[in-house]
């Protein structure tokens, strides 16, 4: 059993590295902005860098956990390969395991060169809390988003137009949340949006800022909403 | 024994019928063809035998076991769904890791065969419709199965590769359930044929000499559509296909004769699987 999932981890991680785009947006990208808004705002605001740093983790895991998991899935389901994994003798949750582990692993990374990141560009000295909360953050994050992702790719929308509108999510859940800048003080009502919205929560456990209710319901609703519609799910011929 | 029982097997979506009452044995050691033109209902037929769809009546045992289990079983389906990124030497890995086998156990016994030396480090997007063909049928049989299930196993494959994978694949006495749509490749590598039809097996799956051997005649002839000719064949059983008229006859009828009066224009042949299944489905029709 180890040694499949570790297979699975191994494949899935292979098969990231080698879509370039997917290497953009989960490595490059996140990198590449950090320096940029850190360099802009970093020297003139106390605490920006941290801030910044956490925001733009946060954003890696939602983009990972929309992105990288339920488009997968439901792929896997439309092109026939679950019913081919299905036949073969073993339980098809551990090729899942793998692929979620794998994300896990690939955000971590993340992580930790955005971290060396914060030290060689800013000489910021990430705390071993700090790693603890984002290591949380990680966790929780990827569950919620990856079951938003699901939800979404799900929901009977025809395949192709399910990205679009996840895009469309990641985008509104990004630009109100509190990633690079403290929404609220700018527009009340977009930062009472965000707030709603579930990247604010996964950003205050990444903060150490705490959970509150609002987390419970984006940890649920969603996972209850994908078992409605998984048992709905038929294969394609 | 029986390796597959299909039992009573219907499959309906809202009002349509798509498999109708289907029933029959596949016997330990058979290679068992299931013919039909397109959207006769071989996939679904697959797809209800190997689980994936539930048939609204009806059953299907493997090993005469209600349980399904396909640990014994190696399935080809119509395309290989795989993952796109990763080399053809990967997935193998993947699957043999899966079945608790060696590598380079495998490796040994079938890339050679399979000719897959050549395309190893391909990734699996890179591959022809012949190479993944030959990759699912590999996969299938890493495990040496007692049963295989393939669908249209030998469509896009060079005939000179699919003479030498048959015989791997028939190795060992293993049972062939197969579908296809090459009907002079059915006749060859079948021992037993059943003929589908708008989701009806059309009767008794037999060997393709008896299903021959039951044709009115042994040869045919084949000429365009022709009413003045189709008044003379009121002695001699026909169908009608693609707007062509096959007629079956004995070389020692006048028919021939007959017919050259009207046009040049025709062919004489021996009879084949797909005149038993144009003319039975042309019966059916009637």
């Amino acid at each position: 059993m180890i040694k499949i999932i570790v297979k699975s981890i191994y494949y899935q991680l292979l098969i990231s590295l080698r879509i370039k785009q997917a290497v953009f947006f989960t490595v490059a990208f996140p990198i590449f902005l950090f320096v940029i808004f850190g360099s802009i705002w970093g020297a003139q605001h106390d605490g920006y860098v941290s801030f910044l740093l956490s925001g733009i983790i946060g954003m890696t895991i939602a983009s990972d956990g929309l992105f990288a998991i339920g488009p997968v899935i439901k792929e896997y389901y439309s092109n026939g390969l679950i019913k081919y994994l299905r036949k073969l003798p073993f339980n098809i949750l551990l090729h899942f395991i793998g692929l979620i582990i794998s994300r896990i692993i690939s955000l971590i990374f993340i992580v930790l060169l955005l971290c060396v990141a914060a030290y060689l560009m800013f000489g910021y000295i990430v705390t071993s809390l700090e790693i603890l909360n984002f290591i949380i953050g990680v966790f929780v994050g990827l569950f919620v988003f990856s079951f938003l992702g699901l939800v979404v790719t799900f929901s009977g929308i025809k395949q192709g137009a399910d990205k679009g509108i996840i895009n469309l999510i990641y985008f509104v859940i990004l630009f109100t949340s509190n990633a690079f800048y403290p929404v609220g003080e700018f527009n009340k009502l977009i930062g009472y949006i965000g707030n709603i919205l579930p990247l604010n929560q996964i950003l205050s456990i990444l903060r150490g800022d705490g959970v509150n209710y609002l987390l419970g319901i984006w940890t649920l609703i969603p996972m209850l909403l994908f078992a409605f519609l998984f048992k709905k799910v038929k294969f394609k011929r | 024994m029986n390796d597959i029982i299909v039992s009573d097997v219907s499959y309906q979506v809202k009002d349509k019928i798509i498999l109708n009452n289907i029933s029959f044995t596949v016997t330990k050691g058979e290679s068992f063809a299931l013919l039909g033109e397109n959207g006769s209902g071989k996939s679904t037929l697959i797809d209800v035998i190997l689980n994936d769809l539930k048939p609204s009546k009806g059953y299907i045992k493997f090993f005469e076991k209600s349980k399904a289990c396909f640990d014994k079983v190696g399935i080809v389906y119509d395309q290989l769904p795989l993952f796109s990124m990763l080399r053809v030497f990967e997935i193998i890995k993947y699957f043999t890791t899966i079945r608790k086998l060696e590598f380079e156990n495998i490796k040994k016994k079938y890339f050679e065969i399979f000719e897959i030396n050549k395309i190893q480090k391909s990734f699996i997007k890179e591959l022809s419709q012949g190479e993944k063909k030959r990759v699912g049928i590999l996969l299938a049989l890493i495990h040496n199965p007692d049963l295989l299930i393939l669908d249209e196993p030998f469509a896009n494959l060079d005939p000179t590769i699919t003479e030498r994978l048959w015989k791997i694949i028939r190795n060992e006495n293993r049972t062939i359930f197969f579908t296809t749509h090459n009907w002079k490749e059915a006749e060859k590598l079948a021992v037993k044929i059943a003929f589908i039809y708008k989701g009806k097996v059309l009767f008794e799956p037999q060997s393709p000499q008896s299903i021959l051997n039951s044709l009115p005649a042994l040869k045919i002839i084949n000429f365009p559509k022709n009413e003045n000719i189709i008044k003379l064949l009121t002695n001699y059983q026909y169908y009608l296909h693609d707007e062509n008229i096959n007629v079956f006859f004995n070389e020692d009828s006048k028919l021939l004769k007959d017919i050259s009066q009207f046009t040049n224009n025709f062919s004489v042949q021996e009879v084949d699987l797909k005149d038993a299944y144009l003319f039975n489905i042309n019966n059916y029709k009637a």
